[in-house]
């Protein structure tokens, strides 16, 4: 009897949601239902077409990643064409920026395009660039970094524009010439807006290469997922879904870490 | 030189960054001339596209003839497929959208009473957003078939989370000193929600119709992609099948088209809605 007054003493009703330990529980115990829900649904076979069942995807995983059937090579080529095809298009996307910058001119005549891409729905793009440029990595890449470059160039030359002025005053008013300018109040804005926009546009250059292999068939996860889809088999398809799921996980992660430290300086 | 007057920048004779607008003896002619200057540049790009394929200097065969687009698009506005595609595309996507977008603000209202389940839920939303949703279509497919409900519910398993999470936000954003007083005049969460949720939230759903709506129609296509079925997107994969970059081109144009036309649209609204806030 009086183990339970301490307890309750001990313990004053706080609500769930800041409990720690009890929340964490908590959203366990809804992916356990989840988890059982699922395979109990798999047991009419109905279902087992549609939704497979837990224990065949986790097979499927372990045959593709550990065991005979490894699919590793498709997985980095997956990877490789978000990787190197985001990295390519911000990197452009931040020198055409400067460049617009520099030449207002360019940026008066050009602005209405820029803009106008970046409405235009990006993933129609991807049977064009498949036909251009074949199946391979090549056409992975270059898709992915021309529709990054235009989401990302967007972003830096409106967030260049809304620098604010007061900044510019100040180092012009220390005695600033124009590079110096360029290197102290542009270039740090830069990388704020490069994070900002890369971390949005690194899930998007994952979905712009699944869906590129959707149609190639050739590489990749997405053509994984695609033979999943053709054979009838859903546990492959879910296998693959859970591939690409991990893949934007971890690459977001890795991204919030580099931005912590890079912009360590900001206040906040 | 006389004194510098407060209501003029002092610093204005020396070079700065921040460039001053001169007054411009005619805004409306120059908006005009920069307007043809970049209609003239489209045109004449085209133009040379056009010109090099004739003369050899580029291979029509790999990167299109801009005659050859056209007389796709003619031939399709004649025969009725531009019509009848572009609206297999655009009534999945708006049909999804509507649908999503209904169920997400429930969603979000749900969510944003109960803090409590949101705290439970927040972290499988997070890895859903995070997510890219559109690569699902194959398991919807799978399940139902190349049908129009799963090309709708995949439109809706895209659009539902973000507007869920859009709404959980704004419901956030409601002023606690407005929540406070109609809660002191007795006013309890049916109330709340009818009477002060809802409607700040409709600024919210709004503000983000641009972006759903284009996540929409991206869903709609990918959906055509996959599954051999009718719309703007199984047109431009039938043209990689067959390798025919014009075909391609023609429905990769009639996306854009529709795209840009949806998006000026929802502007219009977005700023149609927003011109009391002056």
């Amino acid at each position: 009897m009086t183990v339970d007054t301490r307890v309750a003493l001990r313990a004053p009703s706080r609500p769930l949601r800041e409990r720690r330990a009890l929340l964490t529980a908590c959203q366990l115990g809804v992916l356990v239902v989840l988890l059982l829900a699922w395979q109990l649904a798999s047991a009419s076979p109905g279902w087992k077409t549609a939704v497979s069942s837990p224990s065949d995807v986790a097979s499927v995983l372990r045959e593709w990643l550990v065991g005979g059937r490894s699919k590793w090579s498709d997985i980095l080529s997956t990877l490789e064409g978000a990787v190197f095809g985001s990295a390519v298009g911000v990197a452009a996307a931040a020198v055409f920026s400067l460049l617009f910058l520099l030449v207002p001119v360019l940026a008066r005549l050009l602005m209405p395009y820029v803009a106008a891409f970046n409405a235009v729905p990006k993933v129609v793009m991807a049977p064009l660039f498949v036909l251009w440029l074949g199946f391979g990595l090549q056409s992975k890449v270059v898709f992915v970094a021309s529709v990054v470059f235009i989401i990302v160039f967007f972003n830096l030359v409106t967030g260049l524009r809304d620098v604010d002025a007061i900044f510019i005053e100040h180092v012009r008013v220390l005695g600033a010439h124009n590079l110096w300018v360029l290197r102290s109040v542009y270039l740090p804005a830069l990388v704020g807006w490069i994070f900002a926009s890369l971390r949005v546009s690194v899930g998007f250059a994952l979905l712009l290469v699944v869906v590129a292999e959707f149609i190639s068939t050739n590489q990749g996860v997405g053509a994984l997922i695609q033979h999943g889809q053709l054979t009838m088999s859903s546990a492959e398809v879910i296998a693959g879904i859970f591939i690409v799921g991990a893949m934007a996980v971890v690459l977001d992660l890795l991204l919030r870490i580099v931005e912590r430290r890079l912009l360590k300086w900001r206040p906040e | 030189m006389s004194a510098p007057t407060l209501d003029r920048p002092v610093a204005s004779d020396r070079p700065s960054a921040v460039r001053q607008r001169r007054p411009r003896r005619s805004r409306l002619w120059s908006r005009t001339g920069w307007a043809a200057a970049q209609l003239a540049l489209l045109v004449a790009l085209i133009w040379l596209w056009q010109k090099a394929t004739e003369r050899g200097s580029l291979n029509p065969f790999f990167i299109g003839q801009p005659s050859l687009v056209w007389d796709y698009l003619k031939q399709w506005y004649e025969d009725g497929t531009l019509w009848h595609n572009s609206w297999a595309t655009l009534s999945i996507a708006l049909l999804g959208w509507v649908i999503g977008t209904l169920a997400g603000t429930v969603l979000g209202v749900a969510l944003g009473v109960l803090p409590t389940a949101r705290a439970v839920l927040d972290p499988y939303l997070a890895l859903l957003n995070g997510m890219p949703r559109i690569v699902f279509y194959p398991l919807f497919a799978v399940a139902l078939g190349y049908s129009a409900t799963s090309r709708v519910l995949l439109v809706v398993f895209v659009i539902i989370v973000l507007v869920t999470l859009n709404v959980i936000a704004g419901m956030r954003s409601v002023s606690p000193d407005l929540l406070n007083h109609v809660r002191i005049v007795g006013g309890r969460t049916p109330v709340l929600v009818r009477q002060v949720y809802l409607p700040s939230l409709s600024l919210w759903i709004l503000g983000s119709s641009r972006l759903t709506l284009g996540l929409a129609l991206q869903a709609a296509i990918v959906a055509e992609f996959v599954g051999p079925t009718s719309g703007l997107g199984y047109l431009a994969v039938l043209g990689q099948a067959r390798f025919d970059i014009n075909l391609t081109l023609a429905s990769v144009t009639v996306m854009v088209v529709v795209g840009l036309v949806l998006d000026s649209v929802l502007q219009g609204v977005e700023r149609w809605t927003s011109r009391w806030k002056g």
